[in-house]
């Protein structure tokens, strides 16, 4: 499993940890109910399926390794964003097991390989 | 010398196919039919949009080609694909033209309620009928009632007869449809489908639909005045509402497919548009296609293209184990991963269409190219119904373990 690869698991778990803190959180307060802090927990809920979707695929190619692990890293993002929002504090995010490229180098390598056919070398997005 | 004007007669409403359709066999041969179908519409899209040119040839071509059938049951001469297949399918049109992909949504969502309700002779018939290539359109929502659920639309039984009085908004597909779906309530609020010859006496689709976006669905109004139907053309369509049926699901997953293939549509140009673009002047670069933050760019759209593509055939999935155990559980899965698949396919198909004209420049807006297309479908048809509570679906079965209500827009 690359680098790149296994910092997309790790970001996942980060994710669906944070949204287990906020659950539990928010289940001891009146706002659970409220229109705009369901829909957020509803909005975090979607990133961590979707890169779990994209985890199932991640070992197809490198692209869709790529695809996962931005996928895994929104997740990530958008967890803290709704703990911070919705709890008013922050969870450390674990740190990172190794060295990848940054994710917007990785972004840009996925947008080079669609669209101008770009290799996409191993360990970039990493199959598993 | 005065003319009489002249009416094209393929573009006349007829209460039956000109021709049979070929039947379908399997889930295979429905995604090769769709791709085959899928490039011939591709072809005159931007013209058809440009011109607001109805595309009563193109659904001929449509529905003669099996594909209006497919999800007829195994049980009545079907090929009974999943909806793994099916959302495929609608996506695999859409991305070549979204109205030809949005325009047999009810059709199939009219055959999921038949299937669910209707009663034995009614499903033989009308299956059969749709294997012949008849097209079902649509006359469901009202401009006037407080929400999209509520009907003002009568239906009376007299005897054996039903008699409707009415008036619809959004009949997608009523202009090009051999039998229009009306849904009325009775005396007691059931709402009822009524399935209507289109050449019916009191039937009138007016062609008013204006919308900026997906042009040529047609998707105006319907009147019904006094129209009889014999109560054996009837469907107690809310039947499939008073239990946990797959329904709802079933008519939201295909929106989510189309906006998925507007999605892929806006990102196939976006590539071609990207690579003839020019370099900008202050990144020393040769060529457009070399621009680092333009290739990011592309990269956000084709990961977050992959989420919804991914989400929506684990939608599919999930509808498929609705359809086969419709239980409580089974169908609030299906209706929240069929959300999320609407939030998703939404974002993308906007975000995709606007960044479609950024990563092409200026040239890409001339209208003879009609690029604008992508973004002006993706936004009309993702307002079906308000994605932003999509979310809140979402969030209220995890965080309150509320399911969502069953109606066709869940």
């Amino acid at each position: 499993m690359s680098h790149s690869h296994s910092q997309g698991r790790s970001d996942l778990a980060h994710a669906r940890h944070v949204e287990a803190a906020l659950l539990d959180y928010l289940r001891g307060q009146s706002a659970r109910h409220e229109a705009l802090v369901v829909a957020a927990v509803g909005d975090l809920h979607i990133r961590i399926d979707a890169a779990d979707a994209l985890l199932e695929r991640a070992n197809t190619s490198q692209s869709t390794a790529i695809a996962f692990r931005l996928a895994a890293a929104e997740a990530a993002r958008v967890a803290g964003h709704a703990y911070f929002e919705l709890a008013g504090r922050s969870l450390p995010r674990p740190l990172p097991d190794a060295a990848e490229p940054a994710l917007l180098t990785q972004r840009r390598l996925l947008g080079d390989h669609y669209l101008n056919g770009a290799a996409l070398a191993d360990g970039q997005g990493g199959q598993g | 010398m005065s003319h009489s004007p002249t009416v094209d007669p393929s573009q006349q409403p007829r209460p039956a196919p000109r021709r049979p359709a070929h039947i379908i066999r399997s889930d295979a041969e429905a995604i090769e039919v769709a791709q085959r179908v899928a490039e011939d519409f591709a072809q005159e899209a931007a013209l058809r949009d440009r011109e607001r040119r109805l595309p009563w040839d193109e659904l001929e071509r449509f529905s003669e080609s099996g594909l209006w059938a497919i999800s007829v049951p195994k049980a009545y001469g079907g090929a009974g694909v999943s909806y793994v297949t099916l959302s495929e399918v609608i996506a695999i049109i859409s991305a070549a033209d979204s109205s030809l992909g949005q325009l047999p949504q009810n059709h199939f969502g009219v055959l999921s309620n038949l299937g669910l309700t209707g009663g034995e002779e009614q499903k033989q018939r009308y299956f059969a009928k749709v294997l012949q290539g008849y097209r079902f359109g649509n006359a469901f929502s009202e401009a006037r009632s407080q929400y999209v659920t509520t009907f003002q639309t009568q239906i009376r039984f007299d005897g054996d007869t039903a008699v409707l009085d009415g008036e619809k908004a959004y009949c997608t597909g009523a202009l090009f449809a051999h039998i229009v779906p009306v849904a009325g309530v009775d005396e007691v609020g059931h709402v009822h489908i009524a399935l209507v010859p289109r050449d019916a006496a009191g039937l009138t689709v007016i062609d008013s639909w204006d919308g900026f976006g997906q042009r040529i669905t047609a998707s105006g109004q319907v009147r019904i005045d006094g129209v009889r139907v014999p109560a054996i053309d009837v469907v107690p369509a809310w039947k499939a509402y008073d239990q946990p049926t797959s329904d709802g699901p079933i008519s939201q997953i295909i929106q989510a497919a189309v906006d998925t293939g507007i999605a892929r549509g806006a990102f196939a140009e976006t590539l071609r548009v990207a690579r003839q673009a020019r370099p900008w002047v202050d990144s020393g670069l040769q060529h457009g296609w070399q621009d680092p933050l333009g290739q990011a760019l592309v990269g956000e759209l084709a990961w977050r293209l992959q989420a919804a593509e991914a989400i929506l055939q684990r939608a599919a999935q999930a509808v498929d184990r609705a359809v086969a155990e419709p239980s409580e559980e089974r169908v609030a899965e299906a209706s929240v991963i069929v959300g999320q698949a609407k939030v998703l396919s939404t974002e993308i198909a906007l975000e995709a269409s606007s960044r479609l004209l950024e990563l092409g420049g200026t040239r890409s807006v001339s209208a003879s190219q009609g690029l604008d297309r992508f973004w002006r479908n993706a936004r009309t048809h993702t307002l079906h119904d308000p994605v932003r509570w999509k979310y809140h679906l979402v969030g209220n079965q995890l965080l309150n373990d509320i399911k969502p209500q069953r109606h066709s827009w869940n």
